[in-house]
């Protein structure tokens, strides 16, 4: 995930002692004391071939808290675009699904967007 | 007792040093004092707390870049609370810290392909600002962020391949032309952080099972 190998994980817990043994902070901010850019994203794609007449595609994704989300379809045939919505959960994971909205060959991508803003 | 989640970094180079999220005792600070003097006290108040947190000392979720922090001068630091996010631990990895202007930025997005190990399809193409870790069973995330597969985000579809002679996965294709990934990318190295465990065949062709 692009962090380095120097990781350590433990359970959670508390506080307990007030030994200092952090003095490397130079100061602390809490929330309100700071300010942050704008919104974070996630775009995401699926493929889809011309037999798929009901596509559900289930893929893995930021955990969102106030997020929302929106789902379109892209082609590169002649035929029609179908239709495409996609549902958010809270646990990671984001479900695409497509649906053929006309007989003929379809190939593409559905596409599936998150966005947190701040 | 309260729920904190706090986040280091570097003041000079905007780096994140490490996380921690777990209870803390509560600010006990007069209610009636409101505004700019409020925000000082809580800020001390959380100085005070911080200065007992460190990697290897506490029990608490945590993930720390040891590298950093180890490199990280005294005073070379800026702790933020960042409990209003909600996000899990290690998720502001990437971002980044502006010291002057006192704000919390967003580093370059990241690549993804997510795969299903069983036949090796890669499902989805994604683009993230965060990490974005394994969800669905069966399936893995691979973060291919400054490699050469990146710059053909949205066309990586296909399947991999495992050249036994060769020790390594090549990748096949798939889709029409235009709107696939080009057939270079059958050659070039990836890194998909799976092992391979037992052989099967898979549309006629020998391939490998990933161990996930």
């Amino acid at each position: 995930m692009g962090i380095s190998s120097g990781i350590i994980s433990t359970v959670t817990g508390s506080v307990g002692s007030v030994t200092t043994v952090n003095d490397k902070t130079g100061y602390s901010l809490t929330a309100g004391s700071y300010s942050v850019r704008a919104s974070s994203t996630q775009h995401g794609s699926v493929s889809f071939g011309a037999s798929d007449s009901d596509l559900n595609v289930t893929i893995s994704s930021v955990t969102v808290t106030r997020a929302f989300a929106s789902g379109d379809s892209r082609t590169n045939a002649v035929t029609e675009v179908g239709q495409s919505f996609i549902s958010t959960e809270l646990t990671g994971a984001t479900t695409v699904n497509k649906k053929r909205g006309a007989s003929g060959t379809i190939t593409g991508t559905s596409a599936a967007e998150v966005m947190e803003l701040f | 007792m309260a729920l904190v989640h706090l986040v280091w970094f570097r003041r000079t180079t905007g780096q994140w040093i490490g996380e921690w999220k777990g209870l803390v005792p509560e600010p006990d600070i007069d209610p009636t004092i409101i505004g700019d003097e409020r925000l000082r006290l809580m800020n001390a108040w959380q100085q005070r707390i911080q200065s007992t947190l460190g990697p290897r000392c506490l029990p608490g979720e945590q993930e720390w870049n040891l590298d950093e922090w180890d490199a990280c001068p005294s005073g070379g630091a800026v702790c933020l609370d960042v409990t209003r996010f909600g996000w899990p631990i290690g998720d502001h990895a990437w971002h980044r810290w502006d010291d002057p202007h006192r704000m919390l930025d967003w580093g370059d997005e990241h690549t993804f392909i997510e795969i299903r190990t069983d036949t090796m399809e890669i499902v989805a193409n994604q683009r993230s600002h965060r990490p974005i870790r394994d969800a669905v069973p069966g399936q893995h995330v691979v973060d291919i962020t400054h490699t050469q597969w990146a710059r053909f985000y949205g066309r990586i579809f296909g399947r991999f391949i495992w050249r036994e002679g060769e020790q390594r996965w090549s990748f096949m294709p798939s889709g029409t032309e235009g709107c696939c990934a080009p057939k270079e990318l059958a050659e070039a190295p990836i890194d998909l952080g799976l092992g391979v465990e037992k052989e099967s065949v898979y549309h006629g062709e020998f391939v490998q099972r990933a161990r996930h």
